[in-house]
């Protein structure tokens, strides 16, 4: 067994730790700047300085190995006045900002300098003031930089987009866009949170608040099914920044587009429409409104479509609210993602729900990426890729309608002209091309694979069931996570609670209302922003019904066609659940009250069944505790320890998939790629203002229409169209 | 009931105060009379209380100096001094020796300030305004002395946790020689009028006794425990600063009246004035604030111009330095008694507990005892020797 000294201790390591892993962990304190747990140890601030017996000269603790027998001091004078001296070098340059910096509070070199009593300088210096560069949402500071390179380094080891790089030597050394003048990288703000002192900041953020002045409530991200919780800080009622949980990463969404809740267009009183126009009415009155024209429901004459906004609660509660009125007739946003695709994947695995968890990417040795343009589909997805690519030496396959910006970390980067992705898999069966031959043998060397699977497969490929049967290819056994990308926010509750195959589908719900058969109909979140025949069909539909009650936060879209429009509260005003990829259960938690009258959806379901005579708990604990606690995989606890930790349950089957490959018919196929599969509605209304006037490009937040063809684009494949979508 | 012609007495509850220009502050007191006789005085206190002591719990170590200023508002030093001892033994900080002298000069005027609104207020009281008018002449001069180093004349919070806050200019020091050379003089002048005054000795001596044992019983100290008889002084018997290095003595005085007392505190008026003249004579040259890390502010000049000192400054005053877990207590001789902070420390930037021991509180509680069998007009008398200040008693 190996083990080290650790000042007269000893204690076991591991082959491959270094000497700062081993004191970390048995509690051993050794000071750092730069190091980081998620990424490889860099080495640059040399504070972690031991003294090792044996070695002249004093060693970085994070980037030496321990070794068997090595004996190490960690305390004493010697150290740490070269401890001291390595701090004086970085604090004599670094200007006298604190006053006026926003990291202040939470700046490590401050805490540092604190800890190590720091009382004077030995030698005065001049500070730099260079200006400092704007680079859209993060601004940078290179008089502030201590050249940790953290920010590099979990640019190219967390998130994969490699966008920042170290300039020139010496004093000029500074960090700068890898690619142009600008950044271009999907703006998720992971350099800004890992940055120790105030040299990468958010431009929104920028001098608008003192961070302990803010108060900080951790609540499930409300855009996104594939990130990790989000920390908003809150002054006075309003939310001023949000930032990632330690440990984990945010998309550019949550961390920058939160002030969606205060777009002006936003409903806040109930609405009813009177000769073509919505006029505000109180609660009372349209309540009453709503007894009269709901009086003659009848359970085959009332329908309703629930959108992926909702939490957990909400969605329990409209369900028991259609079982008041008695009616089966609910159709989901599941039914208009994927809905051939997952049609087949629950006849493979048994469940709708993701095989194994979004962090089981990491470990995987071999990823298919099939279809999926994860920068706009499932960023969290993308991040976890790449960090099993770089530290897990995992082989890259991607299989696409075009490549990815990724495209040099991608072992085999295949393009599936005119959408047949058939082809491609048949191909790596069997055909003896070296390109192919190869392909076969990472599967044979891999122990792990893992399948991620997105929009661009699913729209094109006229066989939806080729990558299933192309699992079986890999194999039960190897196979290791497989994942839908679909980023929808709570998109898996909706199939955690059965609400998708339910029995009845958008095709019927379409049939009945162009038959005129619906009188009653229930807009719940329900936002049509999908594409395909499908989708048009129910958009001219909608126009039949007599009663259309819109529940929503902004009353353009979908909800335009209601004739009652119920403000709901946002995710960040309210308690409850998400479903996150993988099956996380996500704890939401209120962060802000609402800016009207506007009610949570829980407390409108609960008024619904009233004239329904039913009772439904208008408060989301009641409603966990009694009507999803233990059913459908849910835990089994109390709502208040949710803690954003615990897993729905499912228990995949692997059934063999039938399936013969068939070669598609040619002529162009237009593919419809919507930036931010997510809920993009709510992106898109964070748009109405910006903090920063140095913002070059709007990204994610306003995005260009563009269509991609093979001739335009020479990584896209032949045979198709990708057609932008605007919000 | 009988009173003095044996007669059956009737009890007539008379109200005094908390508006009254003869009871110090805000202090309220039911007197129970038998005609002119006091039977009984009860304190009412709480009108000047401003939760010093809970809010403490919710500042940092630093942020609640200036409250202290506002307990014995007469000497505000004093209590700044008392306070940050305290703080400073949790650290075992070591206090650069010119701080402490500054602190021992500062202290000792605060004494003289103190005493100079006594013999101003009680004199006035009991009728010799003429001392008032004197007492405040002197007063002023010491105040434009603070005024001078501290740039304030009450409240200045000047010594801090660590040290003094700056040092003092030149004219200060001109100022303060210029005082000490002539106080003596003035106290001279105080004595004159009132030492062998027929109505001043009529009006003091017997009134209000409080021997020995009863004053150790009630817990008294400073002048009122002095003027009985018991000589101790945590100046010279529990020295904290330096005042080991100063020669001076303690009044004392045995007959336990108002008289005595009186003697006792216009001594020590002499004697604070010795204290200042050796130390300004003596005074080294050398920095005024530790360079303890864990506890020195940095000084003002520095913190614009090195990085270290800014983040010091920055993480001092925006989070606090956090003492040890555990307890302390110390007491110093303010000018009214002993003024004690009691501290209790969880380990966090805030005290847990901090607890006032003030010497005003303590000493009103032996009013009643004073005050039995006198007549209503010594009552007064009896205050004024009593020395109460209600910033101290309310807290």
């Amino acid at each position: 067994m190996a083990e080290i000294i650790l000042n007269g201790n000893t204690y076991s390591f591991e082959k491959g730790e270094s000497i700062l892993d081993v004191a970390n962990r048995n509690g051993v304190h050794i000071p750092t700047l730069c190091y980081l747990k998620e990424i490889t140890p860099i080495g640059a601030c040399r504070l972690c300085l031991v003294q090792v017996d044996g070695a002249k000269r004093l060693q970085a603790a994070c980037v030496t190995y321990a070794m068997d027998g090595m004996k190490v001091e960690t305390d004493n004078e010697y150290i740490w006045t070269h401890r001291k001296q390595m701090l004086d070098f970085i604090l004599i340059k670094h200007p006298l900002d604190c006053p006026v910096c926003d990291k202040a509070g939470e700046c490590m070199l401050q805490d540092t300098a604190y800890e190590f009593g720091m009382m004077s300088e030995k030698v005065s210096s001049e500070k730099p003031q260079d200006p400092k560069a704007y680079w859209n949402k993060i601004v940078y500071n290179s008089n502030l930089c201590v050249l940790c390179e953290r920010c590099i380094k979990s640019c190219h080891e967390m998130t994969g987009c490699s966008a920042l790089k170290m300039e020139d030597r010496g004093f000029y050394n500074h960090v700068t866009p890898a690619k142009g003048e600008t950044l271009n990288c999907d703006f998720c703000g992971t350099c800004i949170d890992r940055c120790p002192v105030g040299a990468l900041l958010d431009t929104q953020f920028h001098n608008q608040a003192r961070v302990w002045d803010l108060d900080e409530t951790t609540t499930a991200s409300p855009f996104s099914a594939s990130e990790g919780d989000v920390v908003y800080g809150v002054l006075d009622g309003k939310i001023e920044r949000g930032k990632s949980v330690e440990g984990f990463q945010i998309s550019s969404q949550s961390r920058f587009g939160f002030n969606y809740i205060e777009n002006p267009s936003r409903i806040k009183t109930p609405l009813v429409k009177s000769g073509g126009d919505f006029s505000p009415k109180t609660w009372e009155e349209v309540i009453s409104v709503l007894k009269d024209r709901l009086a003659g429901c009848k359970p085959e004459n009332t329908a309703m479509l629930m959108g992926s906004r909702l939490t957990n609660e909400a969605i329990a509660a409209y369900k028991a609210l259609m079982g008041a009125v008695g009616s089966k007739k609910i159709v989901t946003e599941a039914d208009f993602t994927k809905p051939a695709f997952m049609k087949k994947y629950k006849e493979k695995f048994g469940t709708f729900a993701n095989i194994r968890r979004a962090d089981d990417l990491k470990k995987a040795d071999l990823i298919f990426v099939v279809g999926a343009d994860l920068r706009h589909e499932a960023v969290g997805l993308k991040w976890r890729m790449m960090n099993a690519v770089i530290h897990n030496d995992c082989k890259l396959i991607t299989v696409g309608l075009k490549r990815y910006e990724y495209d040099v970390f991608t072992n085999k980067s295949f393009l599936a002209d005119g959408g047949d992705f058939g082809g491609i898999f048949e191909k790596i069966k069997t055909d003896n091309a070296e390109t192919f031959a190869d392909v076969r043998e990472y599967i044979k060397d891999a122990k792990k694979i893992a399948f991620i699977v997105g929009n661009e497969y699913t729209s094109s490929c006229p066989q939806p069931e080729a990558v299933l049967s192309f699992a079986d290819f890999v194999g039960k056994d190897k196979m290791s996570a497989f994942l839908v990308a679909n980023d929808k926010t709570n998109i898996y509750g909706l199939y955690a609670q059965e609400l998708f195959a339910n029995g009845y589908s958008a095709d019927e719900l379409i049939k009945d209302l162009e038959a005129k058969n619906i009188k009653n109909l229930f807009l719940v979140g329900f936002n049509n922003t999908y594409t395909g025949e499908t989708a048009e069909r129910l958009n001219n539909a909608l126009r039949t019904a007599e009663t259309v009650v819109a529940v929503d936060l902004f009353n353009d879209g979908t909800s335009a066609k209601a004739n009652i429009f119920l403000p709901a509260k946002a995710a960040l005003e309210v308690d409850g659940s998400f479903v996150k990829i993988g099956g996380r259960l996500a704890r939401v938690r209120k962060v802000v009250d609402t800016p009207g009258e506007q009610k949570s959806d829980t407390e409108i379901a609960s008024m619904l069944a009233k004239i329904f005579k039913a009772e439904i708990p208008p408060c989301p604990e009641e409603i966990y505790n009694t009507m999803l606690a233990g059913k459908s995989g849910y835990p089994e606890v109390k709502f208040n320890i949710l803690d954003s930790c615990l897993v729905i349950k499912t228990e995949p089957s692997f059934n063999e998939t039938v399936y013969k490959y068939e070669q598609p018919k040619s002529g162009e196929k237009t593919v419809f790629v919507n930036p931010r599969h997510h809920s993009g509605t709510i992106t898109a209304k964070a748009n109405f203002t910006f903090r920063d006037e140095f913002a070059v490009q709007k990204f994610h937040f306003q995005q260009a229409e563009e269509t991609i063809t093979a001739d335009t684009c020479e990584s896209a494949a032949k045979g198709i169209k990708l057609v932008t979508k605007k919000f | 009931m009988q009173n003095m012609n044996n007669n059956v007495a009737e009890i007539v509850t008379v109200n005094m105060g908390p508006q009254h220009p003869s009871t110090h502050g805000v202090l309220r007191l039911v007197v129970d009379l038998d005609g002119e006789t006091i039977v009984n005085v009860t304190p009412d206190v709480g009108y000047l209380h401003r939760g010093t002591e809970k809010l403490a719990e919710n500042r940092t170590y630093h942020q609640f100096i200036p409250l202290t200023d506002r307990l014995d508002y007469l000497s505000p030093l004093s209590n700044n001094l008392a306070y940050c001892l305290a703080v400073e033994k949790f650290f075992g900080v070591k206090i650069p020796e010119r701080a402490d002298y500054m602190r021992v000069i500062y202290a000792e005027l605060a004494r003289v300030a103190s005493h100079l609104v006594w013999i101003a207020t009680h004199a006035l009281d009991i009728g010799a305004m003429t001392v008032f008018l004197y007492a405040f002449r002197e007063r002023e001069r010491v105040l434009d002395m603070f005024e001078c180093a501290t740039g304030q004349r009450m409240t200045s919070s000047w010594i801090r946790i660590g040290g003094v806050r700056a040092d003092a200019p030149e004219e200060f020091f001109k100022l303060a020689k210029d005082f000490v050379d002539e106080f003596d003089g003035f106290v001279d002048l105080y004595e004159n009028l009132l030492t062998n005054n027929r109505i001043w000795k009529m009006r003091t001596i017997g009134i209000g006794m409080l021997n020995a044992d009863d004053a150790q019983d009630y817990g008294t100290s400073g002048p009122l425990m002095r003027g009985a008889g018991i000589d101790f002084d945590l100046r010279r018997d529990e020295p904290y600063c330096c005042y080991d290095k100063f020669q001076f003595e303690i009044p004392t005085q045995p007959e336990g009246d108002t008289y005595a007392r009186y003697k006792v505190r216009m001594k020590e008026l002499r004697e604070a004035n010795k204290i200042v003249a050796q130390a300004l004579e003596n005074l080294p040259e050398g920095p005024i604030m530790t360079d303890d890390p864990r506890v020195a502010m940095p000084a003002h000049e520095d913190v614009y111009e090195r990085m270290e000192s800014l983040i010091r400054r920055f993480y001092l005053i925006s989070k606090g330095f956090r003492p040890p877990k555990g307890e302390t207590y110390q007491g110093i001789e303010a000018p009214k008694g002993e003024l004690g902070f009691y501290i209790v420390s969880e380990g966090e930037e805030r005290p847990y507990r901090l607890k006032i021991r003030a010497p005003s509180y303590v000493n009103l509680g032996v009013l009643n005892h004073m005050a039995q069998g006198h007549m209503l007009a010594d009552l007064v008398a009896i205050i004024g020797t009593n020395d109460v200040v209600l910033g101290e008693i309310d807290r």
